[in-house]
């Protein structure tokens, strides 16, 4: 049965996240309460998932390289998008994204205290990722150069869980028609199954979020349909996972968001890679 | 009473000896068979692998209750002081912010235990009463006939998500609800087995297809048999058994 492999140290599995950089990013999320650039939220969720994957990792005596990470955004420029130590690298293993984060940030958050009431505590907040929007969306050459990445990924890992890539964006390709690229994303595999790849289409109107749709007669236009038909079906894992977190899903769901707003990024970043298996 | 008792265990494949999660008290257990015991608590947890510093909880868990703190009447406050003893472990040094995060959340353990006591002026036969919260089980056999399974009754009731008590008192909540306790009478020749669930799993599934598991258990160790790391290790490769620690307590009482 495909998507069963077992996350180890011996067999690690890969989560590749495309950032659409683009000048539009700078726009206001269209829908949701939130104020924020799109370039901005979609930073802080991305920083917060990394934090997520390095505390699943995470055990008494360190980080275990349960995964490799990699984030590329495309926009003026194609290619890795981490700051700091991890600049310029593409496929990071879990312990150094633990490691060098560009900065380490002090936030405040609030904690139940155990007594019904709520304490203010402080937290590191590690960054890795800070907000760019800038020239067009590449997105043809950003699947291209996630499909050389993970080519070689797989040969050296061909017994791996296979990898899950994440496209985040807001508009049309400014390069082309984006679908043979993704067909190419999809066709690698391992002997576990084939590469995933997921959609989130941001908000550029008002309007609810449509969320793991299983057909593309409900959206609205042909960009939307583009998307959905890019996205790979559910597999159970994540399907029961989503359906926990009260979303409605059948067998044909596929792994994509259209009209996004800040809320549900999170939501479905949280989901699409949760790591089932570890070991 | 006189009984005999051995501990098997395994880390999960790809792990070290020192990365096994599990824990069982006493480490030493009576191995001679000729020895009067009136008295006798064991107890075998499982450590959360999502959670870190779980091991170091499941220890303290068996422990306390092995030597007679942790036990029903006192669970509550017996947690709490066990709880505060983990936190105040795993804070001796500074650590990194995935660290200190994962701290924070606590540790989780599987948890059951086994209280063994003579009937007044006997040595053959007396009581027992097991405590558990999440998915350690206990199994009693007598005469070649399995007569208790606890908690966990049947193969299908295994689930991803089993209840945990953790080292943080917020992430406990609740745990009131699911102690469970049983309580019965012994035998001589009684055996009873304790496991961690990747091995509850296969031996309820076993015996749900008409296979007597417990004569596995009951030989291991013994001359001709496999080695316990052989065996789990042939139940990994053919999928019988999931791919975590595995732990394994057997009690003979002898006649």
């Amino acid at each position: 049965m495909p998507y069963t492999a077992e996350i180890s140290r011996n067999n690690p599995s890969c989560f590749l996240f495309l950032i659409d950089q683009s000048g539009s990013m700078g726009d206001v999320f269209a829908s949701g309460e939130s104020t924020r650039q799109k370039c901005e939220g979609v930073a802080d969720a991305i920083n917060k998932l990394l934090q997520g994957l390095v505390i699943k990792c995470a055990k008494e005596e360190g980080v275990r390289d349960y995964l490799n990470v990699a984030v590329i955004g495309y926009g003026a420029t194609v290619g890795s998008a981490y700051g700091g130590q991890l600049a310029g690298r593409d496929l990071v293993p879990v312990s150094d994204i633990a490691n060098l984060p560009a900065r380490i940030e002090e936030r405040k958050r609030k904690v139940e205290d155990g007594a019904g009431g709520l304490v203010e505590q402080s937290v590191r907040f590690p960054i890795w990722f800070d907000p760019l929007a800038n020239g067009g969306t590449p997105m043809c050459q950003a699947f291209g150069r996630a499909t050389s990445l993970l080519e070689s990924w797989v040969l050296q890992h061909p017994n791996s869980f296979p990898p899950v890539v994440i496209n985040i964006t807001d508009g049309e390709a400014t390069d082309g028609d984006p679908s043979a690229p993704a067909e190419a994303i999809k066709k690698i595999r391992t002997s576990d199954g084939e590469a995933l790849l997921f959609n989130l289409h941001l908000s550029s109107v008002a309007s609810a979020p449509i969320e793991f749709p299983d057909s593309e007669s409900g959206l609205p236009d042909q960009f939307a349909q583009l998307l959905f038909r890019m996205s790979n079906v559910l597999p159970a894992h994540i399907r029961d996972q989503a359906r926990n977190e009260g979303y409605r899903v059948t067998d044909g769901s596929r792994g994509f968001v259209f009209n996004a707003d800040l809320v549900s990024v999170i939501k479905f970043l949280d989901i699409g890679t949760r790591p089932s298996n570890l070991r | 009473m006189r009984l005999f008792a051995q501990a098997f265990w395994l880390p999960k494949s790809g792990s070290a000896e020192e990365e096994y999660e599990d824990a069982f008290w006493p480490k030493q257990l009576p191995a001679d068979r000729e020895a009067e015991v009136s008295d006798f608590r064991v107890a075998v947890a499982d450590g959360a692998t999502e959670t870190s510093f779980s091991a170091l909880w499941a220890k303290l868990l068996v422990r306390s209750y092995a030597e007679g703190r942790l036990s029903p009447e006192r669970f509550a406050t017996s947690l709490l002081k066990l709880q505060e003893r983990w936190r105040k472990v795993v804070s001796r040094k500074p650590l990194p912010w995935y660290a200190e995060e994962k701290v924070r959340s606590g540790a989780a353990a599987a948890f059951l235990g086994l209280h063994l006591t003579n009937r007044t002026g006997e040595s053959y036969e007396g009581l027992w009463e097991a405590t558990a919260l999440g998915d350690c089980c206990l199994i009693h056999v007598r005469g070649g006939q399995v007569i208790e399974r606890f908690p966990i009754k049947s193969a299908s009731e295994f689930s991803n998500s089993p209840f945990l008590v953790s080292s943080n008192p917020l992430a406990s909540e609740g745990w009131q609800e699911r102690l469970r306790t049983v309580s019965g009478s012994w035998v001589c020749d009684d055996s009873f087995y304790l496991m961690s669930d990747a091995l509850a799993a296969w031996f309820m599934r076993d015996e749900e297809s008409g296979r007597a598991p417990w004569e596995i258990l009951r030989d291991l160790g013994t001359a001709d048999t496999p080695v316990f790391a052989d065996w789990i290790g042939e139940l990994r490769s053919t999928h019988r058994v999931r791919n975590d620690d595995v732990t394994l307590v057997r009690i003979d009482l002898a006649a």
